[in-house]
Order: structure tokens, then C-alpha cells, then sequence
């Protein structure tokens, strides 16, 4: 049996294998599985999970942050909902994302800064998100590359995207996620015997057609042209390798359960709508990763500007945050509040739905790393300073976790360079202008 | 300039052509002219009041499945064969379910119960025995009346309202909390509105409606459906209905408007319905109070004396189906409307045929046309 | 006041002019404008929804989730100059192609649609395979399948029919690839040089047809169109002019203009418009679809079936309703099968003309609340094609409560701090004048004239001039000169995938002459563009090394700092 590669991230922490290309394995053989079909024989685990959370509006300054560096002990109240998870969570406080003197994109720059690692010139982002970088490492042997799912009803709200002008368009029906993912084409890894699909054979092999067209098709195409049909080529690529897979038998995944069918459900930005589909959703990421069908998920809670509202309600929760007057008493804005705790419930029930997927003595969470995001530190004035920042789960145990990092005035990008940096990527410095670093978060790098 | 808020559906004008905005307004002068409101339909139900317990202090009639075992015991069912026979308890309630054939004849074994519910005694149904029911006096005997109710938003007395003292302590009829609607009158309403033809009802009140005067109500029925509106529940407002001309459901009362409020007390109604709810609905005696929201919707009560038969009908004819659906004892149901009907005696027997009723009314506004009509309405 | 107004006008012409031109193209030689590179545009949803339909008849049903089209400029018809295809886009389409592919040879169409017979039919057939292949790929490419594409279509039909051992289903396979090939996905133009304008370059007679037929049809050229090309009368100014007049001519023409309007007034917004049910229980789902048919039946019977003036579509009484629209409305109407029903209000009644139209007040309002800032913003970015600044990022809105009475009754009261505010005065007074005349209109388009019991002040200002309700209103879009050079521009870029260069600014102003000689009438627009050199021309093509090698991003990509992607030398 050949050996795996696998990419030490001690070894990129340190700059890198002398220039040689990061190369994932081979499949899944189950020789290559002990005998409780957890870790692999060579001991090595199950493989490492990553995923973005991302919620708009941020969160009330002074609300949220753990009250000292170090060891969480506690959380402010806007993280309450998050308590039982505050040993597999770290909490980043202080980061900014720099504008050097761009315009403040509002909704936009700052959730830029934070995945792309960019603060754009004007409206559109130009950088691919950190979750592409890192689904090109660890998502490449995967039925799909990357799963994207919006509960608040819009293609668009999903924040990952390769380059330019389009993000890959998130699923916004449950019901249409649990067709694509365990509808007819879903081979269970724990099936008793497996068959490849002769039409599947048919169908990839006919796929070459298509990848012969591109030739004679790029010929005419004027240079910026090229670059945009660049992305409908590598498109095409894992289409070939979605099929490809499907031609191998899965290595049994024990804790892989296929879910029940569920039924179209109604789509909107009323909140609790949202949160039923948002429910469902995680629901189904989590056996999705169980089921080795994915590696990375992303999950847009709602749009940046957050049109989330209350049934009956007149104003959505953007409105609040600039027309809600801060009590005088609390001394925040206490409607705004109660969207925050909503939101940070439902990141909850993510997290739980991570955590409730047993693997041996560790649960999917535990081999998960979760980055969250958000557009803004200070939703009132579109505030970049202080933007909430947190990861969750060990990712495979590559993260240290339970750990507060006070990072006053630091780029927001030293996240997203950290966790590219335990996944795998081969990168020693991330983000552009005042946003580039190269400060890995040491604290949380086991 | 444009006209009336709320009401505009009925402010249809007729006098002249012309629009009368300050009657609309509600503007009062001395010489207020007339005015028309019209409505169409969107929940009619039996008008059930309860608190949760001064209504059935005897506690409520038992499940299909309880009622079911005692009747089959008495029959002479042995415990196993029963168990069996209800071990799917409904199932998909069709007639290959093994219960269904014993429940449909466990008077005498063979004779179909809900066509001969004599073929079944008496089992005694647990009626209303509290103090309050919606209601009007309808004998006009006031608290004299026997078996007499309490309004319990008016205070009115003498209230008569027989059918609710049968049904009322049936857990499908209950209108809990109140004035909520009772949930298997307010299924029934929500299916057939879909299929049936809407009822619309104007309101023409030559003095305008600004102050008290004579009324004349016309229910009508018309020849298009309802449709829902974004909510799903009520109907769609201010959509328009051509009346069916067929004079079998063209009822007009004279009634009253105080503070308000319009008041018909007596008169004749007919309406088609549906065997689904009952085939339909026969009034005498008719009693209407009917009252307006201020996002102009309308709300109130009908009643009145009607054949007990019919409503019987509407039971009988779905048979085991809606008993275990409601958990309705239909024979025993039976009794007690013969027991509580309360007007019309047969000149044979002596018996009541017909029996005191009540039922809600929620309405929204709608522009009413004449069938056959092709020119629509001006609008406002 | 007065100045501060002319100062804006100003600043928005500015801006207008500004948002209007692309970046130039290098010029060519002599005075002739030059054109914009080339642009590569996606097909639409509607666009494929309509070629399926063309080609194989309205009972093959097209399902599944299309990849979002994205907005630029104003119209997503210049937004799919941008997009490409994701991962998930093209699993998408892979789906949709199977699935048609599928029906077409289906036992239920295929002896429609498939014009021969296999000699067996659970093996290859060469010549059926070809000629069925060839056919349907010409109508899909827009032009002829050149030998090897052909060929390797037709291998893998007959390949795949061996793999399954069926004929159709074979066919079916190739027909898919097809579907999903970037040939029928992208619309190119191919440029050739221009023979009478010596150095500069234009499409070829079958990019022509594709630029012509997506424009007044948006869809893909019919046989005739193709046999056009084909015979080189596409080159010749009457050849040209006789099919755009056929086009013109067809009841096809509707469809087009439909699609254009549909994209210039942001129709595309309407599948994430949210209402709440409970302030607005008329609102629901098929009010919406009902709004936008409306809309575009009412613009319909002023431009093409009336060829009436432009400006007409502001303000005609004329329009149809359904009995959910005249419920919306609140007016009677009795329509024969609960269909369509023309129907014409009063004159001088605020209904009149699309701005009022439940299309346009619904959509552009908050879920829960009307919104003048919103409307007012999208009669001047959408009708006028006049760009509104963004607000500023750090505006603090609680400045402008009044904390004794937070709760303001009506949008006028609480927008009075925008008009007092030096910050916000400059842009809310370009905006919340002209939405407060709609302000009768509440945020599911029904009619009131009352807001939390006070009585609506409907009166407002489009620059300088005032109105009192929103017949007057309409009334000052119609005026405006504004609304009708908007239209030309909008058209232009729809048509082009692209705003104007430049140095087409001569052509602009032809065809506003033109339109407005004409009367306004679209149609003649329409024809203007269609039959002008301007609207076929391309930039040089960019010297074209060899073709790349394919990157390999499934595995094995170096990310340096700068963060772009190198291909590995794999």
C-alpha cells in the first residue's frame, strides 16, 4: 500500500517543503482503516474539517470579549449562548480590519478584510476567501469541494468566492441541500458492497468532450475574458472529480448516519424562519462531513446588512442597529441585543450539531476548525475597529483551544492566516497593505 | 383627491354615479346620505363559549377510541377481539381498517349506526351545564326561558342556544380560550371555503352609519370562491363577487344600527352550504349582531332556530369519519338533539324539530356586483 | 436652496456622465470610435429557459437552480459580461442538461424531435447520431459545428451508447455535453476586420446574428437568421435591415422587450422580496408575480402594440389587472376566467402609469414599511439613470431622534431630520422629495391616505418641479428629458453587454436624435441600434499566444504573499 502524503503543518509553519507542491493522497482504502474504523491504521485520524460562520452586524463592543486574556473563564453576555462550547472556542478581541484610506465599503470591507484578507477598492472584491485557499488543501478528494448554505433565503449571501466579482452561490432550501447531497447520486461509504455506476463511467468520459472544447473556445477570447472562463474550467474539474469519486468505493465512515428526508420548507428573512432552516442546514453539514462528503462548509446566517426581522415587525435588524437609540439605562441597544442572542443561539446549534456526531472518543467538532465572520465591529457607525473573531474546534487537534487573544489594533487577517496555516496551506503571509501579516496567532497553534 | 381609509371596499356609492366622500369620512351632517358596506365571508363557526371548566363541570365526552370500546363491550365484543380490532387505532381511517366495520354497526351488529342510531340507546352525552352561551333570546322568554344561557359579552338573558349545550363539551367544539374558534368548526370552515361559493353580506343604511338608524341586511350567496390572503387564514380583502341570482340563498333582514352596531332580531335565512358542514343552513328566528373593526373588517353572530335533522345530516353522512376525527359520538349526538331541540313541535309526535344555534361571524370587506354584471363598480 | 438644487443637478449630471462611459478602448486610426474589447457573456436563465424551449417545444421542462446572474451598470444583461461559472453553478448545470437531454430522447418526444431512426436501437448509429448532432448543435453554438466538433460529438454518443447499450440514451449523453459546453453557456463574438472601416474589426455574420437576436428576441437566432448569415447577407446594410425588420415585425418582438424591461427595472429582485404577512396580509407571493405581468403588459401596449411615445408608460390610465391586483388596489372588477382584464382609471387618479404601479412602490419599500428614500433612489437610478451617492459610513442616526418622541407618524416626520442634517441633506434631498409624493402607496403597494392616524401630505419635487400627489409626479418623470435618454443608454448596454465607450458618444447622441425624432417610439430605438455599425463593432482582438496549458488547481497550488495563484509545473 503506498503511503499517504500528508502536509506536516510544522513544516508550513515554517515556510514551506522547499517549494514542492502540496499533493493529497490517494483514496480512502479501507485496509487503510483499523479496526474500529475511526483512525486509520497508520494511526493517522480521520481527516480535518474547515469551515466558515458568518453573521452580519457584529456584535455590541464591551458585550462580547472575555473579560481577561488567556484562559477563557467566562463571556461577555452577547456570547452567553456560546458557554457550553468555551473550551473548544478561542475569542479573538482588538483586531481591525485597515482601510489605508479607501472608502469604508460598508457591510462589505470589513467581511473582506476578514476572508479575503483585502479591504476592496470600491464595491467589488477581487481575492479569493480563505475558505478556497484552504478547500484547494484539504477538499480536493471530496464528492464536493465546498458546501454553501444562506437560511435567510438568498443565493447571494454567501461570502465565499474564488475571485472577482461572484461567490459560489449558497443553497438556500434544505429540502434541495438534502437531494443534492444524499438524493440518488449518494454512495454510502458504509454499504456492504459497492458497484461502480456504469452510466457514471459514461458520463465522465463524456465529460472530456468538454474539457476538449475549451481550446478551440479560449481562442477567441480577449485576455480578461480568459481569466474569467479560467474559473468555469476548474468548475469543470471538479465536476470530473465528483464523478471520479463516485466511481471508487468510500472507505466506511463509522459515524456516517444518512439523515431523513426533509421537506421543503418556507424561505425568508423572518427570524425564525431563518432559524428553522438554518437548523436543518447544520443538521445536514454535519452528516455531510460525517459521511466524508464534503471537508468544508460555509454557512451565511444572513446577508451583512442582516435584513433578518420579527414577524409583524416593521423594522429588520439593520434598521435597529442605526435607528434604535442606546438606552440610557443598559447602555446598548437593547433590540439590536436580542438579534445578537438569536444569532449567536443558532451558532450554538451549529456547534452542537458538530459536537453531537460521535467519532470514537472524539466528536466531529473536535476534528473541525470553524472560523466565524462578520462585516463590522460597530454595526451603528459601520465601525471596522474590534471585530468579533472567534474559531471553534480543534481541527484534527492542530488548535489549542479555551483560549481568549487580546489583539489591540492587529490586522483581522493574522485569523485567516492562522487557521490557512493549520490546514495546510503553504502560505507565511496573508492579506494586502496595512492588512498584510505575517503574525501567526501562536497562542492557539498546538 | 382620493377617498375613505379602511372602508373603501363598501363605500360603493350608488345615488347618481356620484362618490360621497364626507359620508365616507364619517362626516356627519344633517342631511347624511345613505350608505352601503359590503363583505364577504371569511370564517363561519359554531359560536361555542367555555372558561375550561364552569361549562362542563361533568368533564368532557371521551376520545372515538374510548367511546368505541364501551360501545363494542356492550355489544358483546370480547376485550381481545376489540384490542385487536383497534391496534392500528385510526389507521388511515378507510373502511379496510379491521375497526371500521364493527364500529359502523355496533348497535345491533348489522344495521349501518349513523342511518339507524336508534339501533344504539341512549349513552348519555355530557352536555353544557355552565351558565354562559353566546347567543340571543330567541323565544323571547328571556330568563323565563327554559334551559336558558347568559350571554357572556352582552349579559343578555334568556339566551338560547341548544345546539352549543349538545356540543359544547366535545373537545373538537370547545372555543377555548374565547372567542377562539372551536378547532373542528374552524377545520371544517377552512376546507370547504376553498371549494364553496363565498357568502357576502352588505349592509345598507340609508341614514349613513355614522348614527343610529334602520338597516337592511342582505346575505347573499355569490359565484366565486374566496381567495386567502398572505397569512393563509383570512380572506383576501376588497376582491370583488358577482351575487348568484338564484333565489334560494337571497335573504334580506331588517335590522338596526345602534352605537354602531347592527341588530337584526327575526327573519328568515337560507343559505346552500355544503353535507360537508351540514347541506344547508335553514334559519328562523334569525338573530344578527354584527360589529366593525377599525381596520374595517367585520365580526359578529347569527342565530336562530333550525331543523336539527340537518344538522344531524351533517354529521351522518360522513359516519365513522368525522365520529374519529372529532371524537364525536354521532348516535349519541343523535339523543341529544332530540332531547335539547327546542322549537317546533311535530303535530304528530309532539317533538321538537328544530333547535336553538349560534355561530360566529368574521367578515372583510368586498365589492359585490350583479351576476351577469360586465361593468364593474366605479372606482372609489 | 435654489443653488444648492443646481449644484446637485450638477453633481449628478457629473455623476451620470460618469457612470454612463466605459473605459475606452484604445482609438484607431482616423476619427472613427474604435469600440470596446470584445465581451464574453453568459447566457441569462431566460436565455437558456428560451433556447430549450425554441428548439425542442414548451413540453420539455426545464428544472433545477440556476447559477444567480449579477447586476452591473444597472442591468444584469451587462453583469453577464462578469460572471463565470462556480463548482456548484456547473453541478447545477450538469443537472439541467441531463435532465433535458433526457427528455429529448425520451420514447415520449423522441419521434418529434429526433428526425431519424437508428439502424438498431441499442447501438451506435453513425448517421442518425450526425445528423440529429449536427442540427441541434447549430442551433445551440448559434453557428455551425466545425468538422471536430462534430466528430467528437458524435464519438461520444457513440461511445456512450455502447457503455449503455442504447442508442438514445447515448445521444442523450452528447446532447448534455453540449449543454454544459462552454460553447452554448458563453455567448462569443468573433471578430474579423472590418472591410469599410480599414484597421478596425466587427463580428462575424454568426456572432452578428447572436449580438441582433438576443437583443430584440433574447434568445438565440432562429433558422431563417442563421440561413441569413450563413449566405453573407448579414454584410449588406439591406440584408441587415430586412431581417431586423422581420424581428421587429414578429410577436416574438414582445418577448425581447419584456426581458429588457424586466432587467432595467430590476424584476430579479422580486424572488428575495419579503413582505410581512401580517402588516401586509394582501401582499402574497402571487401579488407579486401579478405586479410585475402588470408592468410589463402595461408597457407592452404603449411601446409595441400602440407604438405609442415612451414617456406614455408614466403616465397611461390604461392598464390590466387580475382580481388579486384589483383587490391590492381596492377597486371591483369582474374578470371573465379570473384572468387578465384591461382596466382604465380615472383621469388624474395617483394610479395611473408604471411609477405608481404596485411593480415599482412594493418593490422598492422596506419589509415592513414604505420607504420615500428607496422609491426616490429608484426613480432616479432606475428611470433616470442618475447614480445616487452611497450614504456615508459613519452616520449616526441617533443624532436625529428626537428622544421625546422617538415614534414618528409618518415617513415625512421621520425623514425631516434627513432634509435638516448637513450630512445627509446633500443626497436625501435628490431622493426623499420624489418618494414622498408615493408616499399614498403603502409597502405592498396599496392605496391609503392616512399614515398612524394623520392624513398624508403627498406633495413633492423631481428638480424644480413640484407636484402634489403622484399623478403629478408621473407627470414630472414624463417630462423629464432625463427618462428618455436613460432608455437609449439603458438599451445600448443591454444590447452591447457594456456601457458606451468613450468615443461612442457621437453614436449616443445619434440615437437619442433618432428617438426623438421618431416620437419616442421604441420600436424605432430598437431598429436604430440594430441596423447602426456601432452596435456590431469590436475592438482589435489581443494577440493570442499559444493556448494555455490547463491549470491544475485540483492539487498542488503555491499561494505567494501577494496572494495570487501560480500554476504548478505539473
Amino acid at each position: 500500500m503506498t503511503p499517504m502524503h500528508r502536509m506536516n503543518r510544522r513544516t508550513a509553519l515554517k515556510g514551506m517543503l522547499g517549494g514542492a507542491a502540496v499533493t493529497v493522497g490517494l483514496p480512502f482504502l479501507d485496509c487503510f482503516l483499523d479496526s474500529n474504523g475511526v483512525a486509520l491504521a497508520d494511526g493517522a485520524k480521520l481527516p480535518v474539517c474547515f469551515g466558515t460562520w458568518f453573521w452580519g452586524l457584529g456584535l455590541n463592543p464591551g458585550r462580547w470579549e472575555p473579560p481577561t486574556a488567556g484562559k477563557i473563564t467566562a463571556l461577555g453576555p452577547e456570547l452567553q449562548p456560546l458557554v457550553a462550547f468555551k473550551d473548544k472556542m478561542n475569542v479573538f478581541s482588538g483586531m481591525k480590519t485597515f482601510l489605508d484610506g479607501k472608502p469604508n465599503g460598508v457591510h462589505f470591507s470589513g467581511v473582506q478584510g476578514i476572508l479575503t484578507g483585502t479591504a476592496p477598492r470600491g464595491m467589488t472584491a477581487d481575492k479569493p476567501s480563505v475558505d478556497t485557499l484552504i478547500s484547494d488543501v484539504i477538499g480536493t478528494r471530496t464528492r464536493f469541494r465546498s458546501l454553501e448554505v444562506a437560511s435567510a433565503g438568498n443565493p447571494s449571501h454567501s461570502q465565499s468566492r474564488r475571485n472577482g466579482a461572484v461567490v459560489n452561490p449558497a443553497e438556500i432550501s434544505p429540502a434541495a441541500l438534502y437531494t443534492r447531497v444524499f438524493g440518488p447520486e449518494f454512495t454510502d461509504p458504509n454499504a456492504a458492497d459497492f458497484k461502480p455506476d456504469p452510466a457514471v463511467m459514461v458520463r465522465k468520459s463524456a465529460l472530456s468532450a468538454v474539457t476538449e472544447d475549451r481550446q478551440s473556445f479560449v481562442k477567441h477570447l480577449g485576455a480578461a475574458d480568459r481569466a474569467r472562463l479560467d474559473e468555469y474550467f476548474t468548475s469543470l474539474r471538479s465536476l470530473e472529480q465528483q464523478l471520479a469519486l463516485q466511481l471508487e468505493k468510500p472507505a466506511p465512515l463509522e459515524a456516517c448516519t444518512v439523515p431523513g428526508k426533509i421537506d421543503e420548507t418556507p424561505i425568508g428573512t423572518e427570524i425564525e424562519i431563518v432559524k428553522t432552516n438554518h437548523r436543518l442546514f447544520a443538521g445536514l453539514l454535519a452528516h455531510a462531513m460525517a459521511c466524508g462528503q464534503t471537508q468544508v462548509v460555509n454557512v451565511a446566517f444572513a446577508d451583512a446588512t442582516s435584513s433578518l426581522r420579527r414577524a409583524g415587525g416593521t423594522q429588520t435588524h439593520h434598521e435597529f442597529s442605526h435607528e434604535e437609540p442606546v438606552d440610557a439605562v443598559l447602555g446598548y441597544q437593547p433590540t439590536l441585543a436580542w438579534f445578537f442572542n438569536e444569532i449567536m443561539g443558532s451558532l450554538a446549534f451549529f456547534l452542537t450539531s458538530l459536537d453531537g456526531i460521535k467519532e470514537g472518543d472524539k466528536t466531529l467538532l473536535d476534528r473541525t476548525l470553524i472560523m466565524t465572520a462578520t462585516d463590522l465591529g460597530y454595526a451603528k457607525l459601520h465601525g471596522l475597529e474590534n471585530m468579533p473573531l472567534m474559531t471553534f474546534g480543534s481541527g484534527n487537534g492542530r488548535v489549542k483551544t479555551g483560549i481568549h487573544v487580546i489583539a489591540q489594533g492587529e490586522p483581522v487577517t493574522r485569523v485567516g492566516l492562522t487557521c490557512q496555516q493549520v490546514m495546510g496551506v503553504p502560505v507565511s503571509s496573508w492579506g494586502t497593505d496595512s492588512n498584510q501579516t505575517s503574525k501567526t496567532i501562536t497562542e492557539i497553534v498546538a | 383627491m382620493l377617498l375613505a381609509g379602511r372602508f373603501g371596499a363598501g363605500t360603493v356609492h350608488v345615488l347618481g354615479g356620484a362618490l360621497v366622500a364626507a359620508a365616507a369620512l364619517g362626516a356627519v351632517s344633517p342631511m347624511a346620505a345613505a350608505e352601503t358596506r359590503s363583505f364577504v365571508v371569511s370564517y363561519f363557526y359554531d359560536a361555542n363559549w367555555s372558561d375550561g371548566k364552569t361549562d362542563c363541570p361533568d368533564g368532557l365526552n371521551l376520545s372515538a377510541i374510548d367511546f368505541y370500546r364501551r360501545d363494542l363491550a356492550r355489544a358483546g365484543k370480547t376485550h381481545d377481539e376489540i384490542e385487536a380490532a383497534l391496534k392500528d387505532f385510526p389507521g388511515e381511517g378507510g373502511l379496510k381498517q379491521p375497526w371500521v366495520p364493527m364500529v359502523v354497526t355496533r348497535g345491533n351488529g348489522k344495521d349501518n349506526v349513523y342511518a339507524n342510531p336508534t339501533t344504539m340507546p341512549d349513552m348519555g352525552l355530557k352536555e353544557v351545564k355552565g351558565k354562559y352561551a353566546y347567543g340571543f333570546n330567541l323565544d323571547g322568554k328571556g330568563a323565563a326561558s327554559p334551559n336558558s344561557f347568559e350571554d357572556p359579552d352582552t349579559h343578555e338573558q334568556g339566551v338560547n342556544n341548544q345546539l352549543y349545550r349538545t356540543m359544547g363539551c366535545i373537545r373538537s367544539f370547545r372555543g377555548l380560550p374565547p372567542p377562539g374558534r372551536p378547532s373542528l368548526a374552524e377545520n371544517l370552515w377552512d376546507v370547504l371555503r376553498d371549494v364553496i361559493p363565498a357568502w357576502v353580506v352588505t349592509l345598507d343604511a340609508p341614514d349613513g352609519f355614522a348614527k343610529d338608524g334602520a338597516v337592511t341586511v342582505t346575505i347573499d350567496r355569490s359565484l366565486d370562491r374566496i381567495t386567502r390572503d398572505a397569512s393563509g387564514t383570512a380572506a383576501q380583502a376588497d376582491m370583488t363577487f358577482r351575487i348568484d341570482s338564484d333565489p334560494r340563498s337571497h335573504n334580506v333582514l331588517q335590522g338596526q344600527l345602534k352605537g354602531g352596531v347592527v341588530m337584526v332580531a327575526g327573519g328568515d335565512v337560507h343559505m346552500q352550504l355544503d353535507p360537508y358542514l351540514m347541506p344547508d343552513l335553514q334559519m328562523t328566528k334569525t338573530h344578527l349582531r354584527l360589529a366593525f373593526n377599525p381596520d374595517g373588517t367585520m365580526r359578529g353572530m347569527i342565530g336562530g332556530y333550525q331543523p336539527w335533522m340537518n344538522l344531524y345530516y351533517g354529521l351522518a353522512d360522513q359516519g365513522h369519519i368525522k365520529e374519529y376525527a372529532g371524537s364525536i359520538d354521532i348516535p349519541a349526538v343523535y339523543y341529544s338533539y332530540k332531547r335539547n331541540a327546542d322549537f317546533d313541535p311535530d303535530p304528530k309526535t309532539g317533538e321538537n324539530r328544530q333547535i336553538s344555534s349560534t355561530y360566529m361571524i368574521e367578515a372583510v370587506p368586498a365589492f359585490i356586483v350583479p351576476a351577469g354584471s360586465d361593468k364593474t363598480a366605479e372606482a372609489r | 436652496m435654489r443653488h444648492t438644487s443646481t449644484l446637485l443637478r450638477l453633481a449628478l449630471s457629473a455623476a451620470t456622465v460618469a457612470f454612463l462611459w466605459a473605459t475606452p478602448a484604445p482609438a484607431a486610426d482616423g476619427d472613427k470610435p474604435a469600440g470596446a474589447e470584445t465581451v464574453t457573456r453568459r447566457l441569462s436563465q431566460e436565455q437558456y429557459r428560451q433556447i430549450i424551449g425554441d428548439l425542442f417545444g414548451p413540453t420539455i421542462k426545464v428544472g433545477g437552480r440556476f447559477e444567480p446572474d449579477i447586476r452591473r451598470e444597472g442591468l444584469l444583461a451587462v453583469g453577464a459580461s462578469q460572471v463565470s461559472v462556480t463548482a456548484s453553478g456547473l453541478e447545477e448545470y450538469d443537472k439541467i442538461a441531463r435532465n433535458v437531454a433526457a427528455q429529448v430522447v425520451s420514447e415520449q418526444h423522441r419521434d418529434t424531435l429526433i428526425p431519424c431512426h437508428p439502424a438498431k436501437p441499442n447501438a451506435p448509429d453513425d448517421s442518425c447520431a450526425t445528423q440529429f448532432l449536427r442540427d441541434t448543435g447549430r442551433m445551440l453554438y448559434r453557428r455551425p459545428l466545425t468538422d471536430e466538433e462534430l466528430a467528437s460529438r458524435v464519438k461520444v454518443a457513440n461511445d456512450a451508447a455502447v457503455g449503455l447499450k442504447d442508442f438514445y440514451s447515448g445521444l442523450g449523453i452528447s446532447l448534455a455535453t453540449m449543454l454544459e459546453s462552454p460553447k452554448f453557456l458563453f455567448r462569443e463574438s468573433i471578430a474579423e476586420p472590418d472591410p469599410k472601416h480599414s484597421g478596425q474589426f466587427r463580428m462575424d455574420a454568426y456572432s452578428k446574428a447572436s449580438q441582433l437576436s438576443f437583443f430584440l428576441w433574447d434568445s438565440a437566432p432562429d433558422p431563417a437568421l442563421l440561413d441569413a448569415a450563413a449566405k453573407g447577407e448579414l454584410e449588406t446594410d439591406s440584408g441587415l435591415a430586412k431581417q431586423v425588420d422581420r424581428l421587429l415585425a414578429s410577436p416574438r418582438l414582445q418577448g425581447g422587450v419584456r426581458a429588457f424591461f424586466v432587467d432595467m427595472l430590476g424584476f430579479d429582485e422580486f424572488q428575495t422580496l419579503a413582505k410581512d404577512t401580517m402588516i401586509f396580509p394582501k401582499f402574497n407571493p402571487a401579488v407579486a408575480k401579478d405586479a410585475q405581468e402588470q408592468t410589463l403588459r402595461t408597457i407592452n401596449k404603449v411601446l409595441v402594440v400602440d407604438q405609442a411615445d415612451y414617456r406614455d408608460i408614466f403616465t397611461t390610465p390604461k392598464t390590466y389587472l387580475t382580481p388579486l391586483l384589483a383587490s391590492v388596489y381596492a377597486v371591483p372588477l369582474v374578470a371573465p376566467d379570473g384572468g387578465w382584464t384591461p382596466y382604465q382609471f380615472k383621469d388624474g387618479d395617483p394610479r395611473a402609469g408604471i411609477v405608481s404601479q404596485v411593480a415599482f412602490v412594493a418593490l422598492h419599500s422596506h419589509p415592513g414599511r414604505s420607504s420615500p428614500t428607496l422609491r426616490g433612489k429608484a426613480v432616479r437610478e432606475v428611470l433616470l439613470c442618475q447614480k445616487v451617492p452611497t450614504p456615508p459610513a459613519n452616520v449616526n442616526f441617533t443624532l436625529v431622534q428626537d428622544t421625546k418622541n422617538p415614534q414618528y407618524k409618518t415617513a415625512r416626520a421621520r425623514l425631516g431630520a434627513h432634509a435638516t442634517q448637513a450630512t445627509c441633506a446633500g443626497c436625501h434631498k435628490i431622493m426623499d422629495p420624489i418618494g414622498l409624493g408615493l408616499e399614498g402607496f403603502d409597502s405592498g403597494g396599496s392605496i391609503r391616505t392616512m399614515e398612524n392616524g394623520v392624513a398624508l401630505d403627498l406633495s413633492g419635487e423631481l428638480d424644480g418641479t413640484n407636484f402634489t400627489d403622484a399623478a403629478g409626479l408621473a407627470k414630472a418623470v414624463h417630462d423629464d428629458p432625463a427618462a428618455t435618454s436613460c432608455v437609449v443608454n439603458r438599451a445600448f448596454a443591454y444590447g452591447m453587454g457594456r456601457l458606451a465607450a468613450r468615443d461612442e458618444s457621437e453614436t449616443i447622441n445619434g440615437l437619442q436624435k433618432a428617438f426623438q425624432d421618431s416620437g419616442f417610439k421604441f420600436p424605432a430605438l430598437l431598429r436604430q441600434i440594430a441596423t447602426s455599425d456601432a452596435f456590431y463593432r469590436v475592438a482589435p482582438p489581443q494577440q493570442l499566444g499559444s493556448v494555455d496549458q490547463p491549470s491544475k488547481l485540483a492539487a498542488g497550488t503555491r499561494i505567494d504573499s501577494n496572494n495570487s495563484r501560480e500554476e504548478s509545473a505539473q
